[in-house]
């Protein structure tokens, strides 16, 4: 598959200290690539440079084949950003708002004004082109940001942590929106603190800490990294004093069993599909289950086994 | 070019909805036009008094622009100015002080030529009336030139000019240009209408700087650079949409002040507009070069509001400066509303053309300084996040 972006050995520094150090990273034209990482990671500086907003200091970087030094202009027609802060006009109309930012992307005429169209109805604003954002809720502010970043139908799309502050209803919404912008050939890089967000819509992670890429690949192959089991966490009705632990240990894929209050965790390994034996085993002997919870490892885990610390500190 | 036209249609729109800066930018200055035009109307009403006003001169008699000022002291003896005529330029210059002339006028020629210098001493007790006589000498050497340019065309004709009538004759019309129109004097409606207008141009430079750092606070800036827009395209269209924006409502200002008040702006407004719209070209490059130079909006528009009535005051903004005279009076020239408001009094009421030009070059000199400063003290990777 064609590389969208390429990063080479990529160092920025303020006042001596690295925001990004040395990172080299490609990303392969239709994924939707996942930028994870704690507030000051380096996240906003990477994606700030191939935008091309602030210089790098060492490093190469290009965009659809094209030197970001060398084609500045060339690169930034291609690539649509939603920043992280809201960046519109509170006195332009919605429809205003996208025809604008999208005429600095070489569109004028007829095919302006029916892209920018286009572009609010994606984003379920086409009852608002008329309206001012100031009479719009934070939600809808947001869809906004991406309407204005998506008119042009740029190849690469870079939203930076595009659902903070909003209800779950919108955010389920921009979520789903960048799926569908994925679907229709977009590049997608993804930058958000949320690994949930990040767990669900991409196809491809990293994870950043102190300006390096600490780990990358798909979600399985980062929770590989930590762990092969899952944890079953089994809620007997009748309590756990019934139960015949050992006899559960003999059931293949079961690792280890532990018991805590009215709870039994069975560690099993991952891809065991052995799920039917075990609840199999409980009917059999006429434990009704009162709760079932299949944990597996999560990002955030992952982000913690390697650094020490969580996502969110 | 695309990019720019772009820029300027959002800069019109915002601005045109601005409300609150509309009602700042125009009826402002209306109001205080009229407040300050009505509740000061005394200190204008007053006639202009040249009585008794001595002047001091020293010429070569036998040159021919010592005879064309013997016609304009002939004029002027006609407002009741005394003209006292000295044989030694050295001991004259000792006389004004001593004996209290308002000025001394030199006219140095140079053999054989019809030209020469004109050198007005002015005694700095008298220099509200010392200004106007130097206005008066002003207009008596344009005029001057403009004879002694049809004397190497026409001589003939040149000799009918410059020859003094018989005693029973009645002096030729052209003798009038030389003088004073004493049939206009500013009101105060009319002083009020001028400087209140310089006044709010100089707060358009508010607008220049509203203009930058409104994208920093919206956070728009960035998404602009970060689309093919070059900097200099984002700041040639901030500057010249400022500009137009301003210029609208400074000729709304004037309108409003020439059919509601009834202020007069003369008979040259090209001119007077050519003075303001390089008004206009500085004010917005204070605005814009500030924003650059200074991070925070607070700086940057709390060192415009500080400076801003200063300059005003020092220009006569809201009390003409030469009736207090003395060191407030000498000082008002490094305001460059002074050097602005004195042009275009000097346009609407003496037609006298001799401080446009530097005025003109005086602003943009101001506006490409500044603007050159901020490129200067911007850094390489100006990041409007």
């Amino acid at each position: 598959m064609d590389k969208i972006v390429k990063i080479e050995n990529l160092v920025k520094k303020y006042n001596g200290i690295p925001a990004v150090d040395n990172i080299s990273m490609d990303i392969d034209e239709g994924e939707i690539m996942g930028l994870l990482g704690p507030n000051g990671a380096g996240k906003s500086t990477t994606i700030n440079i191939i935008t091309g907003l602030i210089s790098m200091d060492k490093g190469n970087v290009s965009v659809c084949n094209l030197d970001i030094k060398k084609h500045g202009n060339e690169v930034k027609k291609s690539i649509g950003v939603v920043p992280q802060e809201i960046a519109i006009y509170e006195d332009l109309t919605a429809l205003e708002n996208v025809m604008f930012f999208a005429s600095l992307y070489g569109l004028s005429g007829k095919p302006l004004k029916q892209r920018a169209e286009e572009a609010l109805e994606f984003t379920g604003l086409k009852d608002k082109a008329k309206s001012l954002p100031k009479e719009f809720s934070g939600g809808m502010k947001r869809r906004l940001n991406i309407a204005c970043a998506i008119a042009h139908r740029p190849r690469l799309i870079i939203m930076d942590e595009p659902t903070v502050g909003i209800d779950p209803q919108s955010r389920n919404h921009i979520l789903q929106s960048v799926k569908m912008l994925n679907e229709m050939g977009s590049t997608i890089i993804y930058t958000s603190h949320y690994m949930e967000e990040v767990e669900e819509i991409c196809t491809d992670i990293a994870i950043m800490d102190h300006g390096k890429i600490i780990a990358r690949g798909s979600k399985e192959e980062l929770t590989g990294m930590i762990s092969d089991t899952d944890t079953l966490c089994i809620v007997p009705e009748c309590g756990i004093c019934k139960i015949d632990v050992d006899k559960i240990k003999q059931i293949n894929g079961v690792v280890a069993i532990e018991t805590e209050d009215n709870a039994i965790r069975i560690t099993n390994t991952r891809n065991a599909n052995n799920l039917d034996r075990i609840i199999s085993f409980f009917m059999s002997n006429g434990i009704i289950i009162k709760n079932l919870e299949i944990r597996r490892p999560d990002l955030e885990t992952v982000f913690l086994a390697i650094t020490g610390r969580k996502l969110r500190d | 070019m695309k990019n720019i036209l772009s820029l300027i249609k959002k800069e019109l729109i915002i601005n045109v909805r601005d409300k609150k800066g509309n009602i700042m930018m125009i009826l402002f200055p209306l109001v205080l036009m009229f407040i300050l035009g009505s509740a000061l109307s005394s200190m204008f009403s007053k006639p202009m008094h040249l009585d008794n006003v001595k002047i001091l001169y020293y010429a070569d008699q036998n040159s021919q622009i010592a005879k064309a000022f013997e016609q304009f002291i002939k004029q002027s003896e006609k407002m009741g100015m005394v003209f006292t005529q000295s044989n030694n330029i050295e001991d004259a210059k000792e006389e004004i002080k001593r004996l209290g002339y308002t000025c001394l006028i030199e006219i140095e020629t140079q053999e054989g030529q019809n030209t020469g210098t004109i050198k007005l001493y002015k005694n700095n007790r008298y220099k509200f009336t010392a200004n106007l006589v130097q206005m008066m000498i002003n207009a008596f050497a344009q005029r001057y030139n403009a004879v002694n340019t049809i004397m190497r065309n026409n001589p003939q004709a040149a000799a009918e000019i410059i020859n003094p009538p018989a005693e029973n004759e009645e002096m030729p019309s052209y003798v009038e240009a030389v003088t004073v129109n004493r049939g206009r004097q500013p009101s105060s409606m009319d002083y009020y209408a001028v400087t209140m207008l310089t006044m709010i141009i100089m707060y358009g430079s508010i607008t220049g700087n509203w203009s930058i750092k409104s994208e920093k606070t919206l956070k728009t800036g960035n998404r602009i650079l970060a689309a093919p827009v070059r900097k200099y395209e984002l700041i040639t269209a901030k500057a010249i949409s400022g500009i137009f924006i301003t210029l609208i409502q400074a000729l709304i200002v004037i309108m409003a002040s020439k059919y509601v008040y009834g202020a007069w702006w003369g008979e040259n407004m090209g001119a007077v507009l050519a003075i303001i719209i390089s008004q206009i070209i500085m004010a917005i490059s204070m605005g814009t070069s500030f924003a650059f130079m200074f991070k925070s909006e607070a700086a940057s528009s709390g060192i415009i509001n500080a400076a801003i009535p200063v300059i005003v005051f020092l220009g006569g903004g809201y009390v003409p400066l030469e009736s207090f005279g003395g060191f407030l009076s000498d000082i008002s020239y490094i305001s460059p509303v002074k050097w602005i408001n004195q042009s275009i009094f000097r346009i609407i009421y003496s037609n006298d053309y001799s401080l446009v030009a530097a005025t003109i070059i005086i602003n943009l000199s101001v506006s490409i300084i500044l603007a050159a400063a901020a490129s200067f003290m911007t850094k390489r990777n100006h990041n409007f996040m």
